[in-house]
Parts: C-alpha cells; structure tokens; sequence
C-alpha cells in the first residue's frame, strides 16, 4: 500500500475474492479521511465492490484463465471529489459500452448476475473508461 | 457481518447485521442453504441491522428464493434499511421478494 497524505493511496492485490475486503478498507478510510459521509462513502464502496467483483470473476477467465491476475486501486482525492481508479489486466472489457436493463419479470426466470455494472453508474457522478498498454483502466468519481 | 437464527411458530427467522459484501455473503448462503437441505420452505430474514448489501448477497438471497419457490415458499425480507432498500430498488429485487416492516408483519403474511 502507498500513501501520502495529499490524498492519494494505491494498493496492488491479487485479484481474488478475498482481496476485496482489503481495497475496500483502504477506499474507506480514504472517503472518511476526505470528509465524505457514510452514506456517500458506502455508495462508494460498493461501486469498487462491484468492480472489483467483476475482474475477480471474470477478468482472468478465457484467454487470460491461468495468469496472475491482479487488481490496483488509486484514491485521488481531490478539493470536492473523490477519483477512484481501477486497473487489471485481464480481458478487456468496457463497463461503460454495455446497455444496462433490468429485467421486470418473475425470480423463476431471472438470470443471476449482470447487477454490478447498474449499480456502479447507479453510485458514482462519472464513470469513464480506457484500455491502454493492455490495461482495462475504470474511473470512477464521487462529488463531494 | 452477524447473523443469529430463531424459529417463531416453526418458521426460522434469520437476523442479519452489519455488511453483505463480496466475502460476508458466504456465511449467509451456507446458512440459507442448511435451512432449505432441512426442508425449510418459508424462511424469514431481517435485515433490520444490515447496513450495506452488495449484488453477490443480493444473488445469494436470490438463488434462496429460487429454490424455495417450487416447493411454494418464500423468502420474506424484513426491516431494510434505507440504503439497503435503495439497492434492492434499483436492481429491480424491491419486485422479486416479499418485504415487511417487521417480523410480526412478515409472520401474519405467512399464515394467511
């Protein structure tokens, strides 16, 4: 974990399920430290949480099944906002292309899955997107 | 995240507090789990004490329901929160499953 106390931190985990806990601690601690309230702060958390549910399930699958897969984390912290930004390297995927509907019907016939990228846009003011140098980039903002 | 089980005219309550995250949501799923292998079929959870649900728990609490529904039961949700209703209503699950004030309510709705 880096830190400094102008407001940025990252953290570089494996990208596995029980990592998440351990970004979303550092992302939490951050929004607190920034003065962000706990409703705010767990928007947040759960936008990360998503995203980060996302590459550990998928990220690392098909071509990339088999590789070290891993999972940075910046906070930025800026006058009124948080930027939080989350890099892999596995497949790449954009959550900000995809239509997002959710389905009216019955619990029978609902798939499961498909929810967290709903829920990140659902929770952060700004969400963009980039693949560079092999490198899925999301960020993500939250106003102050 | 902690749970405790109670059982109100046979009908097992479960009670929920803190996060139902990525990691947390394990413990509630074995838990469904263990109730419907022992042939549970109405199931009361009360999320009066749960303060944050990400979709992994709201997939557990899903896939509890999809299997109780053939043998015609139910998983009534009790005493969300305000975020935590939020996120149901956003995902569309305020649609999918019954949702109480209260435990009382959600037992009289099941006996009737």
């Amino acid at each position: 974990v880096t830190i400094n106390r102008e407001g940025n931190c990252e953290i570089l985990v494996d990208a596995r399920r029980e990592q998440i806990p351990v970004m979303l601690d550092l992302i939490e601690r951050e929004m607190v430290y920034a003065g962000f309230d706990t409703r705010k702060t767990m928007e947040v958390l759960l936008a990360v949480e998503e995203a980060a549910t996302n590459i550990t399930n998928y990220a690392y699958s098909g071509p990339k099944e088999g590789e070290d897969g891993k999972i940075r984390i910046k906070a930025r912290a800026g006058r009124d906002h948080m930027e939080i930004i989350i890099e892999d390297w596995g497949v790449p995927f954009d959550p900000t292309a995809r239509s997002i509907t959710i389905p009216d019907d019955s619990a029978e016939d609902r798939p499961i899955g498909g929810l967290g990228i709903h829920l990140i846009r659902s929770y952060v003011d700004s969400i963009a997107y980039r693949f560079i140098d092999g490198k899925n980039t999301l960020f993500l903002t939250k106003n102050l | 995240m902690e749970m405790s089980q109670t059982r109100v005219d046979d009908v097992p309550i479960i009670a929920v507090s803190g996060r139902i995250d990525a990691t947390t949501s394990r413990d509630l799923e074995n838990a469904l789990n263990e109730l419907i292998e022992h042939d549970n079929s109405q199931i009361v959870l009360d999320l009066g004490g749960v303060e944050y649900v990400s979709s992994v728990g709201l997939r557990v609490m899903l896939a509890a329901l999809k299997k109780v529904r053939p043998k015609k039961g139910d998983v009534m949700l009790v005493s969300l929160q305000p975020f935590v209703r939020e996120v149901f209503e956003i995902t569309g699950f305020t649609k999918l499953f019954s949702i109480y004030p209260s435990q009382a309510e959600a037992l009289i709705c099941k006996r009737t």
